[in-house]
């Protein structure tokens, strides 16, 4: 029995269509989500109000909480000699000129 | 145009015929363009909050520095650096870090009279200059640890340990957690005594400057008239996220860039190492009447076919797995082993440069890998391949 390769090219058409269709649709329903942008703005006032300089991607210490205004002594603070946190901190890079007073 | 029809009418015939490998190849494909895929979404949608969230802030923070340490910053300093000329509110912040002893987890506590009713990430009341102790806003790490909710009264120990009871009036939602995760937002007088700093000092200054384009200037006046002071811009908080993204991404990126080259190794090994059946039904194609240029269109056919299908379905599958289900394969990563796991939900953002990307890394080595040995195939005598 063979197949016509018209019916295999159509499905395989079809099969596109769809994928690219399906991507497109999860890109542009995001754009018009108003509940995202709201969000974003609540974020935002509250980061004002706060006063916050950090996003909580890291609780483990110090220095990978508040990455952007450290304590500059801080991995080695906890315990003399304890080992560094992991693997937060062998993933964070510290801010520029972190070595002096100034940056 | 009937020539294109034909051409990819046999294509299709020629995929079915080799459906079960033509299968694994697209699912193995997928799935390295899914890695790839959802690591660039991971750190763009990242990118994208940090850099709005951190445009509300003020300009210019000041933290006091000795011997390389922080210290808390005299409060007398305000009044000097409310002088200088540009600058339009200074604010003295006191926040800190609460090991719990009761759960081994390091909250931030921070010191507020103003939490705004009716924002979208917070249920309950918020903090008034009216209410002075006793009341705190939680983040979800502390309720989810201690099981507790609005109306509760949770304990926390001071830095004298005398036990101070606080009522919980309102909490940030977890749709907020990449910013309030491990937040206690306490009256000012109530985070001064559970963090031991005096009414005199704070932990740090924040600084809003009226013009953007004075903030070296304020910057380099501050440095020169405090000494002992670590003055950090609002564009290096910025440009720390966008780099500490950049590197961590990278990472990743790198490894997965090797994954990619070694399955395109294995694509041009296949194709350039064109089995005997594959030479031979070349071999036929030109002893019937093909032109090379038709071998060539049915390769590109092929090729096209496999990689799209194999892209798209990777990217589909990349941003289902990011933003949808919060990115489980990737976050550990990130956010590490502590105590206060910050759960955060991925805002889905995707911008068109980073599709293209992955369509150009994708698609166009796999592209060369099938068509340029089936081309150095298809110029060779038709005798000469079957016999070979």
């Amino acid at each position: 029995m063979t197949t016509h390769p018209s019916k295999i090219g159509t499905v395989i058409i079809l099969l596109f269509i769809v994928e690219v269709a399906l991507f497109a649709g999860l890109l542009f329903h995001d754009r018009f989500r108003t509940a995202q942008a709201q969000r974003l703005q609540d974020e935002a006032d509250v980061m004002q109000e706060l006063r916050l300089t950090d996003l909580c991607l890291a609780t483990e210490s110090r220095h990978t909480r508040n990455i952007a205004l450290p304590d500059l002594m801080a991995p080695f603070q906890d315990v003399p000699g304890y080992y560094d946190h992991f693997p937060s901190s062998t993933f964070l890079k510290p801010p520029k000129g972190i070595g002096g007073f100034s940056r | 145009m009937s020539r294109w029809i034909n051409i990819l009418g046999f294509t299709t015939l020629l995929l079915k015929r080799y459906w079960r490998s033509t299968l694994s190849l697209i699912i193995v494909y997928s799935i390295i363009v899914f890695a790839f895929a959802s690591v660039l979404m991971f750190i763009q949608s990242l990118s994208y909050e940090a850099g709005i969230v951190l445009r509300s802030l003020p300009e210019v923070w000041v933290q006091r520095v000795i011997g390389g340490r922080l210290l808390p910053i005299d409060n007398d300093l305000t009044a000097g650096l409310a002088k200088i000329r540009g600058v339009s509110c200074v604010h003295q912040r006191v926040w800190g870090y609460y090991f719990d002893e009761g759960t081994g987890g390091v909250f931030t506590i921070v010191g507020s009279d103003s939490i705004p009713d009716g924002l979208t990430i917070f249920a309950g009341k918020g903090l008034t200059s009216f209410d002075t102790a006793g009341v705190a806003v939680c983040g979800t790490g502390y309720l989810e640890l201690h099981g507790v909710s609005i109306g509760s009264d949770i304990i926390l120990t001071d830095t004298e340990r005398h036990l101070r009871t606080l009522r919980i009036t309102g909490v940030f939602t977890s749709s907020s957690d990449l910013i309030t995760r491990d937040l206690i937002v306490v009256p000012y007088g109530e985070a001064r005594r559970l963090l031991g700093i005096g009414n005199t000092s704070s932990t740090d200054i924040s600084i809003d400057v009226t013009n953007p384009d004075e903030v070296e200037t304020v910057v380099r006046k501050i440095s020169q008239r405090i000494p002992n002071v670590r003055v950090v811009t609002r564009e290096q908080l910025i440009s720390t996220y966008q780099s500490l993204f950049g590197y961590r991404g990278s990472l990743f990126l790198f490894g997965l860039m090797i994954s990619l080259l070694a399955f395109m190794i294995l694509a041009w090994q296949k194709a350039s190492g064109l089995s005997s059946k594959e030479q031979r039904e070349i071999g036929i194609q030109k002893a019937v009447g093909w032109s090379i240029p038709d071998i060539m269109i049915q390769k590109f056919c092929e090729g096209t076919i496999i990689s799209f299908n194999a892209t798209l379905l990777g990217l589909i599958a990349a941003y289902c797995h990011v933003f949808f289900f919060g990115a489980p394969l990737l976050k550990p990563f990130l956010v590490g082993w502590s105590v206060v796991y910050p759960d955060f939900h991925l805002l889905s953002h995707l911008e068109l440069s980073s599709i293209v990307l992955v369509f150009f890394l994708s698609v166009i080595p796999y592209l060369a890998a099938t068509v340029i040995p089936s081309w150095k195939a298809a110029i060779s005598d038709p005798s000469e391949i079957m016999h070979a």
